[in-house]
């Protein structure tokens, strides 16, 4: 686990014709800083080495894709074999990476990668996940206006929240208000040129979160939901002809999964000649048909009901029975990418009229 | 009634007309228990979308509806139906689908019927005339700055002669239709399903296949390929680096072959395994199996996949647009599909998904196909 603060939190104004001296600071001393910036309309992180001159977004809803790529690759390949005169060869392969800094990154996705720490932890952690994830830093950046398809709030989370954040961002007109989080967030501060932060600046943050939640459009219908709860509730509905009606409109493509910040299922591949090849790991969605099929062709999942039930299922009540958290953030990118608009968040609302 | 004259017809009526016309024919034929169910559209959850609805029972068909969110091609869940596994013992329902369709998904069921994949006693077919849908990106991008974000969630829409209304908890905006339509819905001369058993909002007899006045007219109607020609245009080494681009934007969901009535393969190039898989197949039979496209995202990969799919997709594909549409990652699908249905249309004179007696192109040698690489 990424460490929690040892001692006092910092914080800083950042004026915001500083930003770039901050960033730059930081790339000077060998760091990779992933920017947001807009390319084809849509928002992605990019290497701010080779961004030129475009724009570094402080006024977006969220990236098209969520960055937990850059901790989880959708390729990678882990070991790589070659036989030469009858030898065979194998050798490991491990992700190389320098410490990379991820700017204005949203909390919803912070609290992915958070809930992915947790995933890839337990008592065989996975080598290629930590490799990358111990060399990233996360530097969100508050909301100020949620899209319509975000639920954060719902599930537990906030505009503002500061699960998995190195340092926290709020943009308010006199600049950036940090907050560090972590110790490696406090030292990230000290690399550029904040000033001390008074009352006021506290206070015009603190108006900025609560105007993001004030504005967020799908609200927590009875409050934010306890996984646990909402696990005892699942459990009684499992049977219900609820999921075929929900389920019907499914086509069975993989975008929800992988445009998730949480989904983090994969499949390990061989691809090669008996002469040479590599081992890859790639992401894979439990949406997908041959996800359970068995070599006996018997498909424990056979048709989509009891696939967008699994879907629900591992985030709203597996995943908090076995990690203590729902498996799932509110940033609605799976509900907007949809071609047929499934809802997760709606799913979630209406279970309980079909549990009374 | 010809086919003109039904178009020009449909033109005339309201969504109102044609919705109530979904409703009591829905109803009807499941009282009647003729159908199995009616796969139609529902009112979405967010931004004046719809969304596919599927009614077993005759007191829900109040849930129908029609308007210029009816996006989704309904006849890709056609073969969901057919592939459903039963239980010990349940024999198949013999009843047909109910199923709404607009002028381009009828196109895609005449292919399907061509192919002998569904027969035509499979599907009772709720035509209904159609007079573009909306884009929601571009709704989106219209609606910038008129309304606060979070009314995006419960907007409604609907059309008024060529205007979309826009309606929200703080006001109603007005725009033109064409300025927020589907790229495909600009040249369609197809507002009129050419398949169907009923004609929501028509007094029209059922046509039983597409009458000669509308096959000969669309086969001679010259269509607007300049999206594929300006692709065409240019270079080689241009033309590499567009696509180059595009594909690398690809996160290999499927949602474009998911979304597809005509990719109904359960071995498909770019599934790992064999979906078709039985108890009896044998091991040599799966370790023998060919891994054309590897799992992983490297561009040669991902190209291969679309190459393929394009190809797959020559004089089949009937330009539903829901490829693109779906696409997560805006890829621009449609300029591939539309190069084969050029390349068909002026090498063989063929058009997909217009009539049902038509062989399969794929499957036809005629003495006059064109023979240029035969040196």
């Amino acid at each position: 686990m990424v460490p929690r603060e040892e001692g006092k939190a910092m914080d800083g104004i950042l004026a915001h014709k500083d930003l770039r001296v901050w960033l730059g600071s930081l790339m000077k001393e060998g760091r990779d800083v992933m920017v947001p910036v807009e390319r084809d309309d849509k928002v992605g992180y990019e290497d701010l080495a080779e961004v030129g001159d475009k724009k570094v977004l402080l006024e977006f809803h969220n990236s098209h894709r969520p960055p937990k790529e850059i901790v989880f690759p959708q390729t990678e390949v882990i070991l790589r074999y070659k036989r030469e005169k009858g030898d065979l060869s194998i050798e490991e392969v491990r992700p190389e990476m320098g410490t990379t800094v991820v700017f204005g990154i949203r909390p919803c996705d912070a609290r992915g990668v958070h809930i992915l720490d947790s995933v890839f932890s337990g008592s065989n952690p996975d080598p290629y996940y930590w490799e990358r994830r111990k060399k990233v830093i996360l530097v969100g950046l508050a909301c100020k206006e949620p899209h319509f398809n975000c639920f954060c709030t719902t599930v537990g989370g906030s505009p503002a929240g500061t699960e998995g954040l190195d340092v926290l961002l709020t943009d308010i007109d006199d600049g950036l208000y940090a907050t560090s989080v972590t110790a490696r967030g406090k030292d990230l501060m000290s690399k550029g040129p904040f000033k001390k932060a008074s009352a006021k600046h506290r206070k015009k943050a603190g108006k900025v979160h609560e105007e993001a939640i004030d504005r967020m459009a799908r609200v927590p219908e009875g409050g934010p939901k306890d996984p646990m709860a909402v696990a005892q509730l699942l459990a009684t509905v499992f049977d219900d002809a609820f999921w075929d009606e929900t389920s019907k409109g499914c086509i069975g493509c993989g975008a929800c999964t992988y445009l998730c910040p949480t989904c983090h299922c994969f499949d390990i591949n061989d691809e090669g000649s008996m002469k040479e090849g590599r081992r890859v790991r790639t992401w894979d969605s439990c949406q997908y048909p041959d996800f359970t099929l068995h070599s006996s062709s018997h498909n424990p999942r056979p048709i989509k009901k009891h696939r967008i039930r699994q879907r629900v299922y591992h985030k709203f009540k597996y995943m908090p029975e076995t990690l203590g958290m729902f498996g799932c953030v509110g940033c609605g990118r799976c509900i907007t990418s949809c071609p047929v608009n499934i809802d997760i968040y709606r799913i979630i609302m209406d279970v309980k009229e079909v549990a009374e | 009634m010809t086919g003109a004259k039904a178009k020009a017809k449909a033109k005339a009526k309201d969504d109102k007309a044609r919705t109530k016309h979904i409703q009591e024919t829905a109803k009807k034929v499941l009282e009647e228990g003729t159908v199995k169910f009616v796969i139609g559209y529902q009112d979405g959850t967010y931004g004046g979308r719809d969304r596919p609805l599927f009614v077993e029972n005759a007191e829900d068909c109040g849930k129908l509806k029609w308007g210029p969110g009816c996006t989704h091609n309904l006849s890709v869940y056609i073969m969901d139906d057919k592939r459903k596994p039963l239980k010990r013992g349940e024999e198949p329902d013999p009843r047909p689908i109910g199923i709404v369709i607009k002028g381009c998904d009828s196109m895609g069921i005449i292919e399907l019927l061509k192919e002998h994949i569904i027969k035509r006693e499979e599907v009772f077919l709720i035509g209904v005339g159609c007079d573009g849908i909306v884009d929601h990106a571009k709704l989106r991008k219209a609606l910038r700055g008129s309304m606060p974000l979070r009314a995006v969630l419960d907007m409604r829409i609907h059309r008024e002669g060529d205007k979309l209304i826009v309606e929200h908890g703080d006001g109603k905006v007005e725009l033109k239709m064409k300025d927020v339509m589907l790229d495909k819905c600009h040249d369609c001369d197809r507002h009129t399903p050419l398949l169907y058993d009923v004609l929501a909002g028509e007094d029209i007899d059922p046509v039983e296949r597409p009458d000669k006045e509308t096959m000969k007219a669309k086969r001679a109607a010259k269509e607007d390929f300049s999206d594929v020609e300006e692709i065409e245009a240019m270079s080689l080494e241009d033309r590499w680096e567009y696509w180059k681009e595009q594909f690398s934007k690809c996160i290999r969901c499927y949602a474009c072959r998911s979304v597809c009535p005509m990719c109904y393969c359960e071995q498909c190039v770019v599934d790992p395994v064999n979906l078709s898989l039985r108890p009896n197949t044998s091991p040599e039979e799966k370790a023998k199996r060919t891994k054309w496209i590897e799992k992983s995202n490297d561009l040669s990969e991902t190209i291969f996949f679309h190459i393929t799919r394009a190809l797959h997709s020559a004089g089949r594909c009937t330009d539903c647009g829901e490829c693109e549409r779906a696409c997560p990652m805006d890829i621009p699908l449609r300029k591939l599909t539309r190069k084969l249905r050029k390349d068909m249309k002026e090498l063989f004179g063929y058009e997909a998904g217009v009539d049902c007696e038509e062989k399969p192109a794929l499957a036809t040698i005629r003495v006059s196909d064109p023979e240029e690489y035969v040196r």
